[in-house]
């Protein structure tokens, strides 16, 4: 019984937690791109960047007030890309030595 | 017996250097031995080892288009190296060579006094130094290329530096290169750091990268010496020897450096600025690999 009112009032506080911080279209389209941004830079920084996904973010970053739902998109497509790149990364320096002639 | 001592301790210190100095390019040499001897095995004998090598290319083709068995010095001709049709065709371009007009620009440039009265001539007394380069300035611990080895000589002379990678710029490298030509590739690895340098190149090299997700390892030595398209894939072995090169698609020279951020960007990556520190380690680990290479630059590219 104590049991089941913890998971519900987790529940709960989760929802409301949600609910007060459902964001607004401004808010989202802010916070894409920031995402983008900050997983771009990283991927920028280690040499990996593929070569469109500044342009994607860049174009996010412009059509973030005209319009905001393709702006989401497209930031959600940098962040994708540059994630990628890092996983992808991440991956290889396991085996690139094994390709170096012996 | 003194005297004695004084020797032994004398020479010990000598081969103590000889060690401690070799210690930082043990590694870079080993891959260097292996990397060359990949590249003459490869190009013995093709036709004998098809099935080793060129699975994927028709045994007529081998017969018939195919210069082998290639020696090391023979590497320097890059993409012509292997390939007849692509070697006469160049012939042929270079009865009349298009970087002609540059390099005389070139030479024009480095004889033309600057705004103090000096020339290029007051930095470089002797312009056959292009062997050296890139090379690791333990002082300024980065690598210095030539490209930037001319703009210093600017700015210490009160001018201004040229843009990287093609232009005026490029054509004192010609020059530069042109009175090279003959000399042998002799990159140092001096210390830690420039070991790490080395090591920085050999893993962009070697790693796959971009939205393609493959390396300059798959095209330049796994498929060297095969065609791409209307490409015929050079061997890393040799790529820097000739640089920088008139490329008709570029219609113009271009050096080293731009090559290879064109390359990087092929991968599907972003692509590097010139003179970006993970541009000079690809430059220096590649050139490493051709250490002993004599100088044959500049020359002609599609
Ligand atoms: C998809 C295949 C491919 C990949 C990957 C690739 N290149 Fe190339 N590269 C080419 C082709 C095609 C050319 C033009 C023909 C030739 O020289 O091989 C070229 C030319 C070059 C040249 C000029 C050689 C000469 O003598 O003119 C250099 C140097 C070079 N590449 C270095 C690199 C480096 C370093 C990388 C890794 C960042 C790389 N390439 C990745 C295909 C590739």
């Amino acid at each position: 019984m104590k049991k089941l009112f913890l998971i519900s009032t987790v529940t709960i506080a989760f929802l409301a937690g949600c609910a007060s911080n459902y964001p607004s279209a401004t808010n989202s389209v802010d916070s894409a791109i920031a995402n983008a941004q900050a997983k771009y830079q990283k991927a920028h920084d280690e040499m990996v960047a593929w070569k469109n996904t500044k342009k994607v973010l860049e174009k996010a970053k412009k059509l973030a007030m005209s319009d905001p739902k393709k702006a989401i998109a497209l930031a959600n497509e940098a962040a994708y890309e540059a994630q990628t790149a890092l996983d992808q990364s991440a991956e290889f320096e396991k085996t690139w030595r094994a390709e170096v002639p012996k | 017996m003194l005297k004695k001592m004084i020797k032994i301790a004398a020479i010990s210190m000598i081969s103590g250097t000889i060690l401690f100095g070799a210690s930082f390019n043990a590694q870079a040499e080993k891959d260097r031995v292996a990397f060359v001897n990949y590249f003459l095995k490869k190009f013995e004998n093709p036709v004998a080892n098809k099935d080793k090598y060129f699975p994927y290319v028709p045994l007529e083709e081998l017969k018939k288009d195919y210069i082998y068995p290639l020696k090391f010095q023979d590497f320097q001709d890059g993409p012509l190296s292997w390939y007849k049709p692509s070697k006469e065709q160049f012939a042929e371009i270079n009865d009349f060579p298009p970087y002609e007009i540059p390099l005389d620009d070139g030479e024009a440039l480095f004889n033309k006094p600057f705004a103090n009265g000096k020339t290029y001539a007051s930095c470089f007394p002797n312009p056959a130094i292009k062997q050296n380069y890139p090379y690791y300035d333990t002082k300024r611990d980065e690598i210095v290329t030539i490209g930037m080895a001319v703009n210093e000589c600017r700015v210490k002379n009160g001018e201004k530096p040229l843009k990287y990678g093609k232009g005026d710029l490029a054509k004192v490298v010609a020059y530069l290169a042109y009175k090279s030509r003959g000399k042998k590739i002799d990159i140092k690895i001096p210390n830690e750091n420039a070991a790490k340098a080395y090591e920085a190149g050999k893993k962009l090299f070697y790693k796959q990268r971009g939205y393609l997700a493959i390396s300059c390892n798959e095209c330049h030595v796994k498929s060297s010496g095969k065609r791409l398209r209307a490409e015929s894939l050079s061997p890393a072995l040799g790529a820097t020897t000739q640089m920088p090169v008139y490329r008709i698609k570029w219609g113009g020279l271009g050096t080293l450096q731009r090559r290879l951020a064109g390359c990087v960007k092929d991968t599907g990556s972003e692509k590097p600025k010139m003179q970006s520190k993970p541009l000079k380690e690809l430059a220096y680990f590649l050139t490493y690999m051709s250490n002993g290479m004599k100088l044959f630059g500049p020359d002609t590219r599609k």
